[in-house]
């Protein structure tokens, strides 16, 4: 502990004792957790702040290639489930035997709307990402996946999901996952089934109107996600990391960040949390396509997978998105036409 | 001796003091003084020594009993307060929106027990680290409950930002309320082991023990030289002198040693055990935090987890050393068979979570039966706690014996040691007024 001198030194002129003794309250206040952006007197201004918390020091994006969204192309309609001309892997795991007889699906349970699981006994994930895996599920075992426990549901967090997908403990994963060709390297991603856009979510109060006035302002974004790396782009932005969005919610109230910038589809989630209070700024720093993710090595299931999804776009996207994304609530707003599917042959 | 004085003696009068000594007689009474002086003085040193080792063992002893039995106990409280507020706001959080009323009660109370452990401490002297801590805590502590409150609202309406405000208060809680608890906690065991090395120091004894030995030879000498002298069989005041200054030694050796043995004792079989059972206590409540604060935060925070192992490797090595010890470990043995489970129940739960049945996990973790992680959470606490009761009470009784070893021991050598020296005077005199 650094009091020692403090104690040891005896100094003669009082002011050096008040100086010196607020030097080692301070450093007994910070010594347990390098804050961010705490005051050091923790007499004077106890503040907290969630665990993890620094100002983000990498690098700035890198411009994406818009081809990197295109995917496989599918063979033709959704084969019937147990359709033998369905792909090897759809077999596989219609095939699995007991309570294995299922589709791994990797999800969220942190995010509102998207993948959330209501804290409580008795819960199951639910939200847009979560229903779009239940199409597959039902393309491939037919029925009620979820209540013939023919779909699992393996909760992945978002710095696990290229591991996740990478190493087979989920067949498939939908977890707000933006298509990059980075990703790509090391996993498939099925064709676009939404399009995000990384948006800017202040309080009601806040002065800052544009994506001009975060100027020499603190905005809080998810540890090394894409969205810390576009705000390092911004002239005079502070970028600010948290473990979690909500952690970045909660530094938000507390005053400690100005603003939290992410994909549009997560800050609504964060913003209904706290609806009277909070906004979402119009304009877009950039477009968040997003994709299913599975293995890079499996080109047959992929097709299979977009095949369900292109079915998905008649009709059945709209109802998913009516369901989860209108503000106001469940089927109070008309779906926007789905993305429009790129494919890499044709 | 070298000192000039001495030298011109030597030098100059020889001659002269070698005929005073041969010649006289009159050396005969002031030998008898140097002697006899020598002796009473010796017997005075040896027995304000003794009063002096006894009272400072005895205040030493006095202040490791009250060390233990209030501050030790009080900063454990604290800790172990603090500690299981936090574990039960987060299984609150578990059991759904609506919390679980029990816990919030727990957790109520546990506040409250820390705020009155808090008040109950010595604060250390100004400008200490114990002094730091506990101004450390007192700012804290309301911070704390006030964001465990923000929590339980957004929880109350289903909002997930309530497990992130989870999250900060048990940042809060790790990161700044029980290091400062720790803080207090350690200061305490210093203190204590300071009074301890203070109850059983045993050079001043050797010394004291010495100088009795050193004041019985000179009367020895004394009653020799008296007798040879004036052919006398013995000299009765300076015999009985020399019983009572046997005596006198003879009892602060055994009392002192076997008060040392019993002040040991009460270390070895009650401060040093409820220390380990609060170490325990301690882990345990860790670990069961972290195990719910995992699930709380739907393992989106792996700090959690890798805290869990830290504390699981620290813990099994406390249980498996107190194996190798002896009996008054009876409770951590008993802990160490329900540690088993509860680790059981750790991999069930993980391994729950990890295929993918978090409902089950947290069903494991929050539920009602007597397998379920509360029950044998609170097993585990139980048997520690009753063993810092019953160690309390064993504590007590041989603190309480070692502070009786030394009963009556000032008041009778001050006693022995004024009649010796009185005796001295007096058989002395007797010889001496012979001349006048």
């Amino acid at each position: 502990m650094d009091t020692a001198p403090a104690r040891t030194r005896r100094p003669r002129r009082p002011w050096v004792v008040a100086v010196l003794g607020a030097a080692a309250l301070g450093l007994l206040a910070g010594c347990g957790s390098p804050s961010a952006l705490s005051s050091p007197s923790a007499a004077a201004n106890p503040d907290v702040e969630p665990r993890g918390v620094s100002v983000y020091t990498g690098d700035t994006a890198l411009p994406d290639d818009p081809a990197c969204v295109s995917s496989w192309k599918p063979n033709g309609p959704v084969p019937a489930p147990g359709d033998p001309t369905a792909p090897a892997t759809v077999h596989d795991i219609r095939n699995r035997v007991g309570p294995d007889r299922a589709l791994k699906v990797g999800v969220d349970q942190t995010t509102l709307n998207w993948g959330y699981l209501q804290p409580g006994p008795d819960a199951q994930p639910q939200g847009f990402d979560v229903d779009m895996l239940v199409k597959v599920a039902t393309a491939i075992f037919g029925g009620d996946p979820v209540r013939d426990g023919t779909i699992r549901f393996v909760v992945v967090p978002n710095a696990d999901r290229v591991k996740a997908v990478h190493d087979g403990t989920v067949d498939i994963l939908a977890e707000t996952m933006t298509i990059t060709c980075d990703r790509k390297q090391q996993i498939a991603f099925s064709t676009e089934y939404f399009t995000a856009q990384q948006k800017v979510l202040v309080p009601n109060n806040s002065p800052i109107r544009s994506l001009a006035d975060l100027n020499g302002r603190r905005a809080c974004a998810t540890q090394d996600s894409t969205s810390v790396k576009k705000l390092k782009e911004l002239p005079g932005v502070v970028p600010v990391q948290a473990a979690t969005q909500t952690d970045c919610l909660v530094l938000l109230q507390q005053g400690q960040v100005d603003a939290i910038s992410t994909d549009d589809t997560i800050l609504e989630g964060l913003r209904q949390q706290d609806p009277n209070n909070l906004r979402i700024l119009d304009e877009s720093l950039r477009p968040e396509p997003y994709g299913l993710a599975m293995k890079r090595d499996d080109p047959e299931f992929v097709r299979f997978v977009n095949a369900v999804l292109d079915q998905d776009r008649n009709g059945g996207w709209a109802t998913t998105y009516e369901r989860w994304l209108c503000p106001q609530g469940p089927g109070t707003c008309t779906a926007p036409s789905p993305p429009r599917p790129s494919y890499l042959d044709g | 001796m070298n000192s000039p004085v001495s030298g011109e003696v030597v030098s100059g009068d020889r001659e002269r003091w070698r005929g005073r000594s041969r010649s006289s007689r009159r050396t005969t009474p002031s030998r008898l003084r140097v002697i006899a002086g020598a002796a009473a003085v010796a017997v005075a040193v040896a027995c304000l020594l003794a009063i002096f080792v006894t009272a400072s063992r005895q205040s030493a002893s006095q202040r490791a009993r009250v060390t233990t039995g209030q501050d030790l106990i009080e900063a454990q409280t604290l800790y172990t307060s603090l500690a299981d507020a936090d574990s039960s706001a987060a299984g609150s959080s578990l059991a759904g929106p609506a919390g679980d009323a029990a816990l919030d009660q727990r957790y109520r109370s546990d506040l409250a027990q820390a705020s009155s452990s808090l008040a109950h401490l010595a604060q250390g002297p100004a400008g200490s680290d114990e002094a730091a801590a506990v101004e450390a805590l007192t700012t804290y502590l309301p911070v704390y409950s006030g964001v465990v409150e923000t929590a339980r609202v957004d929880n109350r309406q289903g909002e997930l930002v309530g497990a992130a405000y989870l999250g900060e208060a048990n940042t809060l809680m790790r990161d700044r309320l029980l290091p400062a608890a720790d803080l207090v906690y350690q200061g305490t065991r210093v203190r204590l082991d300071d009074a301890y090395a203070t109850a059983t120091r045993a050079p001043l004894v050797i010394l004291t023990v010495t100088v009795f030995l050193v004041a019985l030879g000179l009367l020895v000498v004394l009653l020799w030289w008296l007798g040879s002298r004036f052919r006398r069989i013995v000299n009765v005041p300076i015999a009985v002198a020399m019983v009572l200054v046997a005596v006198a030694g003879a009892w602060t050796a055994v009392a002192l040693s076997v008060q040392g043995n019993d002040i040991a004792r009460a270390r070895r079989q009650g401060s040093d055990p409820i220390s380990s059972f609060t170490q325990a206590r301690i882990l345990g409540q860790q670990l069961r935090g972290d195990d719910e604060l995992t699930l709380v935060s739907r393992d989106t925070v792996a700090s959690y987890q890798q805290d869990y192992a830290t504390a699981d490797l620290q813990l099994r090595s406390l249980l498996d050393s107190s194996r190798a010890g002896g009996s008054p470990d009876a409770p951590l043995q008993a802990a160490s068979a329900v540690f088993t489970t509860a680790q059981t129940l750790h991999a069930q739960i993980r391994n729950d979570v990890a295929s993918g049945q978090p409902t089950q996990a947290i069903a494991k973790d929050t539920g009602p039966a007597a397998d379920d992680a509360p029950a044998v959470a609170d097993h585990f606490d139980t048997i520690l706690s009753a063993g810092v009761e019953s160690t309390r009470a064993r504590f007590d009784d041989l603190s309480a014996a070692a502070l009786d070893d030394l009963r009556w021991l000032i008041a009778g050598v001050a006693v022995l040691g004024v009649a010796a020296v009185t005796l001295v005077i007096v058989g002395t005199r007797r010889r001496l007024a012979e001349y006048r």
